[in-house]
């Protein structure tokens, strides 16, 4: 009895660590088979079924592992070529580089007058934050393909908020807090289904999440604080722009780690293989 | 080292040990250890994703028959992982020739 609940225990964890694969029952199964077999022939050598049971759930590795060993492995529609996985990555990488310049930018732009007068510092500041959005989005995508596909609930709402976040900062760059509480928002499921599905679980990740709402905190604590001149607007550009900054810094941060660990995937063997 | 040098090459080596006829994947991860001398002595869990992928690169087929009242999945070459594994096997000869020569000090081709 004890040894069937060592091995039962064993199954129900890589069977829930595998959920998110469409044949996932037949792989629990696969790999029940092979503990029952491998504890039969333990037995069969002379030791008892629980001390049996125990060693052919060591042998066969940890789950957790093992589950993420499936995650690299194509499957009822969600396969992802390594290749894509590591384009992603970079993409990640540019887009956390365009983040940091954007934040940058008005910053630096604003150290000379204290106002959005400047044009060009304005002009550079929109492209930047639009280009860096509409990256992240692509990533949030590939992400999300590669953490078992784009379907489910989960998955559609957080491509759907990547992308209202991205229309919100393309066409109003001056509403950043808007799109960047939808990006905080979209990525807090997007980190939670990479945790879920073993895929990734960086505790760092979080920091995606938090990055623009501590953003929109320090801007809405300098306008209460009045800091810096009122432009012609009444609106106080340097809580706006040291508000975005800490938000797109700290978001870029994040989203430097995601990038760097997915361009850094170990491509499969099957590939070459494959196309012999 | 042992385990990261054999990750490379595990599809070729399950494509091998599959050739001699059909296996489930206990019996693949056994023949595996039983082959290299017990040296091929991974976690036996790790050979499933492998299997999964090399079944659905086209490499492999796999059957469901019922062993013991148990669901037992059985993995078969197919015509295409037959032509892969020849062409791995010549490149890895070839290559453990030349490393082998270049260790021994001997030219290569050998001509001994």
């Amino acid at each position: 009895m004890a040894q069937h609940g060592v091995i039962d225990a064993y199954v129900a964890r890589l069977r829930a660590s595998l959920r998110w694969r469409p044949d996932a029952e037949d792989l629990a199964d696969e790999a029940e088979d092979h503990l029952r077999e491998t504890a039969a022939r333990l037995v069969r050598e002379g030791l008892d079924p629980d001390e049996a049971a125990a060693r052919a759930v060591a042998r066969f590795g940890d789950s957790t592992q093992i589950a993420h060993a499936f995650a690299t492995t194509p499957s009822g529609g969600t396969a992802m070529p390594t290749s894509v996985t590591r384009t992603c990555g970079t993409v990640g990488v540019a887009a956390a580089l365009c983040w940091l310049l954007a934040a940058l930018v008005p910053v630096v732009g604003l150290t000379e007058r204290f106002t959005w007068s400047d044009l060009a510092v304005y002009l550079a500041f929109m492209a930047l934050a639009a280009l860096a959005a509409a990256m992240t989005t692509v990533v949030v995508t590939g992400l999300l393909v590669r953490s078992g596909g784009l379907g489910g609930v989960v998955a559609a709402a957080v491509l759907l908020g990547a992308l209202a976040a991205t229309l919100s900062v393309l066409g109003v760059t001056w509403a950043w807090p808007i799109g960047g509480l939808v990006f905080a928002a979209t990525f807090a499921g997007l980190v939670w289904r990479l945790r879920s599905t073993h895929t990734r679980s960086a505790a760092t990740d979080w920091l995606a999440v938090a990055a623009w709402p501590v953003g929109v905190v320090v801007f809405v604590a300098l306008t209460r604080l009045e800091v810096g001149p009122l432009d012609e607007y009444g609106d106080r550009p340097v809580a706006y722009a040291v508000g975005f900054a800490t938000g797109a810094l700290l978001f870029a941060a994040a989203l430097l780690g995601l990038g760097t660990w997915a361009r850094s995937e170990v491509p499969a063997d099957t590939v070459a293989l494959a196309r012999t | 080292m042992k385990g990261q040098a054999l990750k490379g090459h595990l599809d070729m080596l399950v494509l091998a040990v599959l050739a001699d006829g059909p296996r489930h994947g206990y019996s693949v991860i056994e023949e595996l250890r039983h082959r290299s001398g017990e040296v091929f002595d991974l976690p036996e869990g790790t050979v499933y994703p492998v299997l999964r992928r090399l079944e659905g690169a086209g490499l492999l087929a796999s059957d469901w028959e019922e062993v013991a009242g148990r669901r037992r999945r059985t993995y078969r070459l197919t015509d295409r992982g037959a032509g892969a594994l020849a062409e791995e096997r010549s490149a890895w000869e070839g290559f453990a020739a030349a490393v082998g020569s270049v260790l021994g000090g001997a030219p290569w081709p050998s001509t001994a």
